[in-house]
């Protein structure tokens, strides 16, 4: 028996989450030519928002399976849609948040933001190179315009064109890992078997595919582009595309890693795998698939460097999460190399603690840069740290909603972001490799420094009045919800992998039998 | 009966494909920065259609010639949002040289 | 009669049509100076590429190539080039210095390329298909569940369409919540003032 393979599932069911949030964005793209602009600030991040929701509730009835072979939907992808969803609602809050405060002209960017988060949704689901081309690009082009939104700005020109420029080039580079994953194995699906004598094809192939994905999550060396663009960027669009791109981009690194693990070791027959499905590796894919992870440990290690140190010295907030999003970056790629470094032999592949900590990651962004958005005044400038100082005394809620999304991303207990981390460092030290674990354990001390940093201004004794113009209700509740969510998700960590999977130690799971 | 090497085929691409990368990483102009881009979406598409040609038709021959009309709608709407964007920024700094859009620094 | 034509004539037109594609692409990238021009060699490229696809056995997609790449996307290029059209076009550089050290990039991608692809053993399939139109949309529009599904796609591409007309309107229209001309010249008025 082969690694398994997912049913088909009805198409409607299971597109259901990504069509309600699809209708959603066309509804308030429809209706915003008849409404003014304060009406129009009013009920479309509603319409956009209920309909976010309405997806993320309609995820409790989606089928586990996979349509066509090309979209799929199984446990991890589930949590994965709703993070995206999740991130959505809460982005299109700090979105209302910014341009109404701005009185911004056009309903036009709670659509696009729709439309983002369908585009990373698919890229959640595929389970083929096209459809996740396709997703990719309408998350891209979506979240080009949402950067370029602040339009009589330089700087926000200038992080839209290296933004373009940069994503237009890597889109390009992954067509054409597409095009010679294609010609290596004749079909685009993700663990098509390879054509005799084309092995070296498929691995250039997928190292382009690969190639384009990492600059899109954001990885050392390809993260030039996130500190100009996310500085450049509405500060609730800065965490909506930091989590859902994000998102979007790992599910999509992991499906594909996850695949060529079960290819190299031969137990992969076609189908769509899901991907919390724990692949057997066997030696001979061990050893095709070392080299690849330890890169990618490398990469991990020094995007971890760079972003942690880089964000040290910043003073914009925006900017220092973009840095702390290379960091964060790093830890995922620890995350995907790790279970393939099996000590001897045979090993099992499973990513859980990737998407554990891909979910806990998302959210808590999409929270903190809505809760600045709440927070930073009157233009979009006030997330620099010094006039954030004392707002956590003037507006108490903001104030603790934001040290609970920043203690996740420190990594303190009791959030999500502490277990995600742990988990990480566990998978280090079992899998041998203690000195980086600790070596990445003081990286992880630096990265909290400038963590710190922000709440001690946030909370210090600087007398000053609300700088914010107050906030609304839809802010308010989408950030507490998130901000219960970081908790209550660090209390439950075993949603994420289904029974019989063990968290720490993963204990081999059966799934892939000699024939 | 069919004397075009595939190979000259995959060879042809990936030299146009590397001079569209030329184009962005040399070139000043954002004009031919962007149509540089388009140079390279076209290789892929001709080498997509090139590895068509090598496989049966039992083995996804089709869909190498059905992945590039997805391209080349992807393209066009690149194209369609690259230039909005162009619009856009030379609105602000009126010129179009790459070099007046790097003043940002860490 | 196709079959024959290609046979005989085959490696005669490939290496036409690809010598045209490498010159426009070559005068594209080193020689032109306006944009313009470099959008009309684009334009001889894709013709030549077009005709390329229609020895590959894809008729439809050189036919595609020339109505919707060179005729309708570049049509807006070049649209949009004279639009923005200032004489200043002509004093931007081609290169700076650092053009120098960035080319080392591109041509050492393109030479491991060259030489990786060259050593492929790809050859040419006899049973290969013959995409004409009737395979292509029979293939696109396949509803049957055992169908490649490419329908869905085709959905999401019409979604992609519309998340680009949308940014483009964000980006590049002047005024977003005005139609009427009037408002417009008040605006630009009032921003003249300033």
């Amino acid at each position: 028996m082969a690694a398994e393979i997912m049913p088909t599932a009805s198409l409607l069911a299971l597109l259901a989450p990504v069509i309600l949030l699809l209708v959603g964005g066309l509804a308030a793209l429809g209706s915003e030519p008849f409404l003014d602009r304060k009406a129009k600030h009013t009920w479309l991040p509603w319409v956009v928002a209920l309909a976010a929701v309405a997806g993320l509730v309609s995820l409790a009835w989606t089928p586990v399976g996979q349509v066509h072979g090309l979209l799929a939907l199984d446990t991890a992808r589930t949590w994965l849609v709703g993070a995206v969803l999740a991130s959505t609602a809460i982005g299109i809050a700090g979105l209302q948040q910014s341009l109404s405060r701005d009185e911004f002209e056009g309903g036009e960017p709670y659509a696009l933001m729709a439309f983002a988060g369908v585009g990373a949704a698919i890229m959640v689901m595929a389970a083929d190179l096209l459809a996740l081309f396709v997703g990719l690009e309408i998350a891209s082009l979506s979240i080009y315009a949402l950067v370029g939104l602040r339009r009589d700005r330089l700087d926000s020109h200038e992080g839209l064109f290296k933004y373009f420029i940069m994503g237009a080039v890597f889109s390009a580079i992954f067509l054409y890992g597409l095009a010679m994953t294609y010609g290596a194995t004749g079909s685009t699906a993700y663990g098509a078997p390879v054509i005799a004598g084309r092995e070296k094809l498929l691995l250039l192939g997928h190292a382009l595919v690969i190639l384009g994905l990492l600059f899109k999550v954001g990885a050392v060396p390809f993260h030039a582009w996130s500190p100009d663009a996310y500085t450049g960027a509405p500060v609730a669009v800065t965490g909506f595309m930091g989590s859902v791109v994000k998102v979007g981009g790992f599910a999509a690194l992991g499906a594909i890693w996850l695949n060529a693990s079960a290819t190299a070791s031969g137990s992969h027959v076609g189908g769509v795998l899901p991907l919390d499905a724990a692949v057997t590796l066997t030696a001979q894919g061990a050893a095709l698939l070392k080299p690849f992870s330890m890169i990618f440990l490398v990469l991990g290690l020094v995007s971890v460097v760079i972003g942690n140190f880089s964000a040290l010295r910043q003073v914009s907030i925006r900017r220092l999460v973009a840095f702390s999003s290379v960091a964060h970056a790093g830890y995922m790629l620890f995350a995907l190399a790790l279970p393939v470094l099996a000590d001897q032999g045979t090993s099992t592949v499973q990513l859980g603690s990737l998407w554990y900590y891909l979910v806990g990651y998302a959210v808590a962004t999409a929270g903190a840069l809505t809760a600045v958005a709440a927070l930073s005044g009157k233009t979009d400038d006030g997330d620099q740290l010094h006039l954030l100082a004392g707002q956590g005394r003037t507006q108490p809620f903001y104030g603790l909603v934001l040290t609970i999304f920043v203690a996740s991303f420190a990594g303190l207990p009791p959030t999500i972001g502490f277990l995600g981390k742990f988990l990480i460092f566990g998978d280090l030290v079992g899998k041998g490799y203690v000195v980086w674990a600790i070596v990445t354990m003081l990286l992880a001390i630096v990265g909290a420094a400038f963590y710190l940093k922000l709440l001690v201004s946030l909370w210090s004794a600087v007398g000053k009045e609300a700088a914010s113009a107050g906030s609304s209700i839809m802010t308010r509740w989408t950030v507490a919800a998130a901000a219960i969510a970081v908790v209550v998700l660090m209390a439950c960590p075993d949603i994420l992998t289904r029974p019989g999977m063990a968290l720490a130690g993963p204990e081999p799971v059966k799934a892939a039998q000699a024939p | 009966m069919d004397t075009i090497d595939p190979i000259h085929v995959q060879v042809l691409a990936a030299i146009l494909f590397a001079l569209g990368l030329t184009a962005v990483v040399t070139r000043r102009n954002i004009f031919f920065l962007l149509m540089g881009v388009e140079l390279m979406l076209n290789a892929v598409n001709l080498s997509l259609i090139g590895f068509a040609r090598t496989l049966p038709a039992a083995q996804g021959s089709l869909t190498g010639h059905i992945v590039p009309l997805f391209t080349i709608a992807v393209a066009a709407a690149e194209a369609c949002v690259g230039l909005a964007m162009v619009i856009c920024i030379t609105r602000g700094k009126d010129t179009v040289d790459a070099d007046a859009f790097a003043d940002m620094k860490e | 009669m196709f079959e024959s034509l290609n046979g005989a004539l085959g490696p005669i037109y490939f290496w036409t049509f690809a010598v045209m594609a490498l010159a426009s692409a070559i005068s594209l990238v080193f020689i032109c100076r306006h944009p313009l021009s470099a959008a009309l060699n684009l334009i001889g490229v894709m013709l030549s590429l077009a005709g390329i696809y229609a020895l590959l056995h894809s008729p439809f997609l050189g036919v595609l190539q020339v109505l919707v790449y060179a005729g309708a996307i570049m049509m807006l290029v070049v649209f949009v080039i004279m639009v923005l059209n200032q004489a200043k076009d002509h004093q931007v550089p081609r290169f700076d210095g650092f053009s120098i050290i960035a080319i080392i990039l591109p041509v050492t991608i393109g030479f491991s390329l060259v030489g990786f692809l060259g050593k492929q053993a790809l050859k040419a399939e006899p049973t290969a298909v013959r995409a004409e139109i009737q395979p292509i949309s029979a293939s696109l529009f396949d509803l049957t569940a055992a169908g490649p599904g490419y329908y869905i796609l085709f959905e999401l591409i019409g979604v992609l369409l519309l998340v680009a007309v949308v940014a483009a309107v964000l980006l590049a229209k002047r005024r977003l919540d005005d139609p009427t001309p009037a408002a417009e010249e008040k605006k630009e008025d009032a921003h003249g003032h300033h």
